[in-house]
This record gives C-alpha cells, structure tokens and sequence, in this order.
C-alpha cells in the first residue's frame, strides 16, 4: 500500500471514528435533554391548572353532565382532573378513561390503546390532575431535532474527509516528484536531483541521496581512471615487446641482438605490472589487514629495499621516530610506489629528495615528501596530474584512502613533482 | 615517408623506430607535447604518429591546437585508450585514424601510407610518372617495367618529389623530408642522393631551377623510343 494510501485510511478512519463519537455522545444527551424537556412541560402543565382550580375551585363544584374543558390545538396533548375518589371532573377532548389507571403521582408511561402516553399526576387538595403526551408525538420531535443536527454533521465529516485526501496528497506531492525523478532515470544517470519547493523533511533526503550520486560519480571516475592506467600500463609493454619481436623477425644480427633484448625489457616490466595488479587484487582480498601500524623508520628502509636506482634519492636524516597507523606491507607499499614513479618520471641523474616529518600542531599525521625535478634536466616542459600516471600512483591512492589519509601533488620550482602522502599516526605516541 | 613520433615511452618508441625504418619512413621521435609543437613548427613531415599519454599534457590538446593553428600533417593516434568515447574525442580533434596498442607493424605501416597518399590527393598507391613506376607502400621502383633499387632516402626523396606533382621544393623541404631532426647530415648530402637517383633513373628525373630548388621533370621517354 502507498504511503498516500496508508495515510489517508489511517486519518479517515481516525477522522470517522472521531466524529461519529462525538456525533453518538450529543445524539443521547440531546435525546435526555428533550426528554426531560417534554417531562418538564408536562409537570408545568400540570402545576398550572393545579393553580388554577386553587383559584377558581368554583370550576369542580358546579358540576356539569359534560365535563369536556377544552379542545386543544395539538393532538396527543391531553389533561384530565379527577376526585379522589376516581371521578372525572374535568378532562380535555383526547383524553382516555384509562389515564384515571394512573393515580399515584409522578411520571408514569403506560400503554392505553394502540399507543404509548407519557402521564404526569399531580395530587393537590384531594383532587388528581394528570397531563399526558403521546409518546408518537414526542418521538416525532427527537427525530426531527436529530435530522436537524444530522444533515449538517454528515456535510462537515464528508468535507472533512475530502480537505484530509486533498491535504494528504497535496503534501506528499513533493515525495511523488522525488519518486517520479529516480523511477525516470537511467542506471548511468548520477546527476543530482532537484526538486522545486522541497519542505525542510524532504531536503535531508535530497541531500543525503545527492551525495551518495556523488560519491558513486567519483568512484566510477576513479574506478574508469584505474582501468584506463591498467590498461596503458598493460598495453604499453605488450606493445613494446610485440614490435620488438615483429623487428626481430625481419633483421638479423646485432640488430635482432637489439630487438630481443629491448623485447626482454618489455617482458619484464610486463611482470613487474602484473605483480602490482596481483598485489592490488591481494589487498582488496584480505581488506586492508597485515598489522597495527610501523615506525616510520621500518616504511623507508622497506620501500628503499632492492629499489633500483637507489643512489638517487636524498634521504632524511635523521629519521623522525613516529609509529605509522598504517600496517607496515601496505605503507611500505605505497612509499615504494611513489619513489618508483617519481625515478621512472624523472630519469637522468638529478636527485630526488625524500622528507618526512610530523605535522606541527596535533601531530596526528606523517607527511612523507617525494621531490622530482621532472622528466628531463634540459627541458623546460611541464608535467601532468596524478591522473596520466599509472597503476602505482592508484596502488598509493587506494592505501592512503582506506587508512584516512591523502596523496597530494603540485608541481615544484624546479620543474619537478612534489608528491606528499599523508598517512595518519598512531594516537597513543603522538599523546606520549 | 617522413614520420614524427610522439611517443614518451622509450620501448614503444625504439620498436616504432625500428620497424619503420624497415619500411623505408624516416623517424624523427619526441617526447612531448612541447617537443612535437616545436618540431612540427621546425620541418615539415609527412605524417605524425601521437600518443595519448604523455607526460606533460594530453595528446588530444596538442592535435586539437596543431588544427586551430591550421597544420594540415595526417595525424595517426596510436594509444592504449580503447574506450569509444576517447576514440570519439580523438577523432573529432582531427585525428585521420586511430589505432590500438599493441599493433601490427605491416598493418601500421599500411595505415600511414594510406594517410600520406590520400594528403597526396592519390587513390592508389602505385604512381606512374610515364615509364616511370613507384610503389611506396612497398619501396619498390620500376623503371621501363625493371625494378631499380634505391636506398632509403632516394627513394624518400623520389617520394617528396612525385607528391609535390610537379611544383619547386626547396632544398631545406627536401632536407627536413629526408633528415627531419638529424643535424649530422653533411651539406652536400642532398646533392649525393640527387646525383644517385639521375644516375639510377634517368639524367632529368630531377630538374634544378636555379635559386629555388628542384622539381620532378618530365617522364621518362618510352624504352620503344630509346630503341
């Protein structure tokens, strides 16, 4: 069931339950009050002709063969005035020998015929006065008040329903868009959503979902980045070593010596590329476990370990002593990395300088500075992002980013890469 | 051929260099998108072979910057980038074609003579100039129906003649066509190919015009006429 229908059942039948309560609630206390209305008339009748025969009790004395009083305008009105003894003294046309049956006082409701009589007797000086309704008559009149209360009460509950359905649905209109939106768009779509009068309930929403497309966007981006530097880390090699071989085929001699060596360099960096990507695979597999974290000292002599080229990089001395939130394999990992692509970017003989020291005001990260002077000492050419490197500098994001960390890169003045990684520390020694 | 590769990679560069020398191209190499705008503005080449990646920018801006500047060169985009989009965007920059690594090498070489002939406003690759037949996707030189052997760069500058259809080269074009970026080449070097092909060919397959340079001369005259 929609949450529009769900509303809209759970308030009606609120709304109804509501109403017809209340509705139940007047419809018996206005049922009492016109009952004890009509009773208080019939008392009031009854007091009054009492008053009367005190006044003029000339009216019993002087008999007449005809006691008929009155005619009354209405029917089922009814007086009559008796001795003690049960004599009719006085009565009104509609009145009923059977009225005399009624000779205690009080209010009394009898049967008399084919009809149902309300009597009030009234006892005064030896005299019983009885003033009678008929019941029909007095039914008729609750009914006709209840009709009166009823029209109007079912209009206000119908409108009522009909300003709920109007309401809810009007309110939830804003979710309808929202759902209008999503249903409408495609699996690639990562846009974000906009929605025109959002309530202040619904921009939560809005928000959270918009930066989860942002989040998926970036991490397709990053996901189409990776497969694009796998692929030009895979595909180069491969290239390189099927012209070699296709040269080789075709030459002989020191030439072909030529070609297949050049081919045998292809094959190992091939090698060295699908060791990465194992190593990549590796990580994801076992999430990111293999230790609780290394002195920093145990990353650099890690990463420097068989490390080609070794002789161009600049160390710091000494090394700062700080422990690595980082397990040692993964952080080894990454500092190698960086240091592999910046000799690789930046062959020749310049040095590379390679800083680490703590962050000066809370201490809580390690920021290890790899500095390059570009790709050749001659040219004053320029150098690309992160983005046009390969699968090493993702290798590097991806640890860095799982520990909470960063890997930034700017150009420097020397026409060079600084490449800073920004691991985070252990929190015990850095309070220590 | 004269081809420069845009190539950062030193493997793939030296394999391409490799192989195509093999088929007769000369191959001037760079690194850079600043290198190749300055060799491009430098001498002229047949064709230009452009990778993507290269370490100080995209090779897409570089191409799209060589045609807003109106270099007119084919342009072969040779990458590992196989995604539609990026092949999309190469050629809307004004790529003539697009190939992936790897490659073959007979199919590379195909691909870029099919460039430079159609620059050339050729259909087929086989140019007749009377009895005077040339095959330059095959190096191959026919003279009265009989193959002549000419080395790499008399037949490169047999090639930059015929595709000039005619018109004055000066020495320098030729030399850039032949040598590109080689600065060891002797100053009389032009001359020894020239003197080769008349010798090879016949007296006046090249004509010299005094203070301008040197242009194809007329066919040759048909062996009937020689008997």
């Amino acid at each position: 069931m929609s949450l529009q229908s769900r509303l809209i059942w759970s308030l009606g039948s609120a709304f109804l339950a509501l109403w017809l309560s209340v509705a139940a609630m007047m419809y018996l206390h206005l049922d009492q009050q016109v009952s004890h209305t009509l009773d208080q008339r019939l008392a009031s009748s009854a007091t009054m002709v009492a008053g009367l025969i005190a006044r003029q009790p000339e009216m019993l004395i002087s008999r007449q063969s005809n006691p008929l009083l009155v005619h009354p305008d209405a029917e089922g009105v009814a007086c009559q005035i008796r001795s003690a003894s049960g004599e009719v003294l006085l009565q009104t046309s509609g009145s009923h020998s059977q009225f005399s049956e009624a000779t205690r006082p009080g209010f009394s409701t009898r049967k008399i015929g084919d009809q149902q009589w309300r009597l009030y007797t009234l006892e005064q000086n030896g005299t019983l006065i009885t003033t009678a309704d008929r019941m029909s008559e007095r039914v008729a009149l609750a009914n006709s008040i209840i009709l009166v209360m009823v029209v109007p009460f079912t209009l206000a509950l119908l409108g009522g329903l009909a300003v709920l359905w109007w309401g809810v649905r009007g309110g939830l209109r804003p979710l309808q868009g929202l759902q209008d939106q999503l249903r409408r768009r495609t699996p690639e779509n990562l846009d974000p959503v906009q929605l025109r009068r959002a309530p202040a309930e619904l921009t939560p929403v809005v928000e959270t979902l918009n930066g989860l497309f942002s989040r998926v966007a970036s991490t397709m981006a990053w996901e189409q980045r990776f497969a694009n530097s796998a692929a030009h880390e895979f595909r180069t090699p491969l290239t390189g070593i099927k012209t070699h071989l296709q040269v080789a085929q075709r030459v002989s001699g020191e030439r072909q010596l030529l070609a297949l060596t050049n081919a045998e360099k292809g094959v190992a960096r091939l090698q060295s590329v699908t060791e990465q990507l194992l190593m990549l695979s590796r990580m994801e597999r076992q999430g990111f476990t293999g230790g609780n974290g290394c002195p920093v000292s145990e990353m650099i002599d890690g990463a420097l370990e068989d490390l080609p080229q070794r002789e161009r990089i600049q160390l710091p001395a000494p090394y700062p002593e700080a422990q690595l939130a980082v397990p040692k394999a993964l952080a080894v990992v990454a500092l190698r990395n960086l240091l592999e692509n910046a000799l690789k970017y930046s062959s020749g003989p310049c040095k590379l300088q390679l800083q680490a020291n703590t962050d000066g005001s809370g201490q809580r990260q390690m920021r290890v500075m790899v500095r390059d002077q570009g790709p050749d000492s001659n040219s004053a050419a320029g150098r690309a992002g992160p983005e046009s490197h390969g699968l090493g500098l993702a290798i590097v994001e991806m640890v860095v980013t799982q520990f909470g960390g960063a890997l930034i890169s700017e150009h420097n003045a020397a026409n060079g890469m600084d490449w800073q990684l920004q691991l985070p520390l252990q929190v015990s020694l850095t309070n220590s | 051929m004269h081809v420069l590769l845009v190539e950062d990679d030193d493997l793939v560069a030296s394999g391409l260099e490799a192989g195509l020398t093999l088929h007769h191209c000369t191959v001037d190499r760079v690194r850079t998108t600043r290198e190749a705008r300055a060799a491009i503005s430098q001498f002229g080449c047949d064709v230009v072979i452009l990778d993507l990646g290269l370490p100080d920018g995209d090779g897409v801006g570089l191409l799209d910057h060589w045609r807003q500047q109106g270099v007119a060169t084919p342009v072969l985009i040779l990458t590992a980038r196989d995604a539609v989009p990026d092949r999309v965007r190469g050629l809307e920059a004004g790529a003539d074609d697009y190939v992936l690594k790897p490659f073959e090498l007979d199919e590379l070489v195909a691909r870029l003579n099919a460039l430079v002939r159609r620059a050339a406003g050729r259909a087929v690759s086989e140019v007749c100039h009377g009895e005077l037949k040339v095959q330059p996707d095959f190096g191959q030189v026919f003279l009265h129906g009989n193959p002549v052997t000419l080395s790499r760069r008399e037949l490169a500058l047999l090639e930059k003649l015929i595709n000039a259809r005619g018109a004055v080269l000066s020495e320098d074009q030729l030399k850039d066509g032949l040598y590109g970026m080689d600065t060891s080449v002797e100053s009389n070097a032009l001359n020894v190919h020239i003197y080769h092909l008349r010798r090879k060919l016949y007296r006046y397959v090249v004509v010299t015009e005094r203070g301008l340079g040197y242009r194809l001369g007329p066919p040759p005259e048909s062996s009937g006429a020689n008997s």
